[in-house]
């Protein structure tokens, strides 16, 4: 949460560009992380992003502070922006259709090669999950949001998000298991 | 292999510099979102302004009812103004009276016209009253004030005058 958030958004709120640019400027690496692990492109997660923005700063007007964190409001747009990504290509598209090499271009990260090999490894596990899986993940075991914003973000309780990540991390150990080539994977 | 540890490699995703330079530029400079909150500040302080209205205009009514909006409003309600309404129950007496008064009139004046003429009054064979000479006329008085709607006053001076 940014310093003063209620006062910054309240400007925002009214129009001050300044105002937004500072919560654009804190949520926007979160945001962009989030679209770039669900979605797996650089160019898409972009695009997605700025979408995202843009769509935030439009409605902003109609935001309404109910006791939730600003970012809750930003992973919920992000979550219909992403889910409508899909939907469009599921439309246009068939999945034998699509070249490999469009799944080969992850969005990028600056890691040796093991490393960045066990990492590809991951993200295509996480991939495999289910959207809610992967939101939980992301935001809890990635971005390190406390359980309390998480669940605010995925309108559900504390309990059921607690649920939510023990079950995730089960399933996606199992997914790297059953692809194993890197030995069995632990919780630390 | 520590997943965990793994997941938190993720936090070195990150954009491009300049992606999030252009992309910032572009949206803080669409003017769209101004118009669209100024527009949702507008509708805000109309729901506001409304409901603070209707809040208002209950408790006046649960508090002094129809007659504090009377009182209170500059636009009083005539129908429920109860000197309004006596005045007009005592004028729908008075038009009641006066259609008596009329009613009454018409039969006053036949009894008097019949009673004008002399009449005698004589025992029936079935034991009741009975007019030698001016049986008739009696029964034309009789109907007009039984009937006065059917026998209007000129019909019963024309008979008389018969």
């Amino acid at each position: 949460m940014v310093d003063g958030e209620e006062k910054i958004l309240t400007l925002a709120i009214r129009g001050k560009a300044s105002a937004f640019g500072s919560l654009y400027d804190h949520y926007q690496p979160r945001i962009y992380r989030f679209v770039a692990i669900k979605v797996g492109r650089r160019e898409e997660a972009e695009d997605l992003t700025h979408q995202v923005f843009l769509n935030a700063w439009q409605n902003i007007g109609s935001y309404k502070d109910l006791g939730y964190p600003f970012s809750s409001w930003l992973y919920k747009i992000a979550r219909n922006q992403i889910a409508d990504y899909y939907r469009a290509r599921r439309e246009t598209a068939s999945i034998d259709n699509i070249d490999p090499e469009y799944f080969a271009a992850p969005a990028s990260v600056h890691l040796d090669l093991s490393m960045k090999m066990e990492f590809e490894h991951v993200r295509n596990a996480i991939q495999k999950l289910k959207p809610e899986y992967q939101d939980v993940i992301i935001m809890r075991f990635i971005d390190d949001i406390p359980i309390k914003e998480v669940a605010d973000s995925l309108d559900k309780s504390e309990g059921a998000v607690k649920l939510l990540q023990h079950r995730a991390i089960k399933e996606l150990r199992d997914i790297l298991s059953r692809n194993n080539n890197h030995g069995p994977y632990q919780n630390s | 292999m520590d997943l965990i540890k793994i997941l938190k490699q993720f936090k070195q995703i990150e954009p491009s510099p300049d992606f999030a330079k252009r992309s910032r530029g572009i949206i803080l400079n669409s003017r769209h979102s101004l118009r669209a909150s100024m527009w949702s500040l507008f509708i805000r302080n109309l729901e506001f302004g409304a409901s603070m209205a209707l809040a208002g205009f209950l408790i006046v009514m649960m508090v002094g009812g129809f007659s504090a909006w009377n009182t209170f409003s500059p636009f009083p309600i005539s129908n429920l103004d109860p000197a309004g309404l006596k005045a007009e129950a005592e004028a729908i007496d008075i038009q009641i009276q006066l259609t008596y008064l009329n009613y009454a009139g018409e039969g006053a004046l036949s009894i008097i016209q019949s009673e004008s003429t002399p009449q005698t009054i004589i025992p029936s064979p079935g034991g009741g009253l009975e007019d030698a000479g001016e049986t008739n006329d009696v029964r034309v008085v009789q109907e007009n004030t039984s009937t006065p709607s059917t026998v209007s006053i000129d019909d019963a001076l024309f008979e008389l005058s018969q």
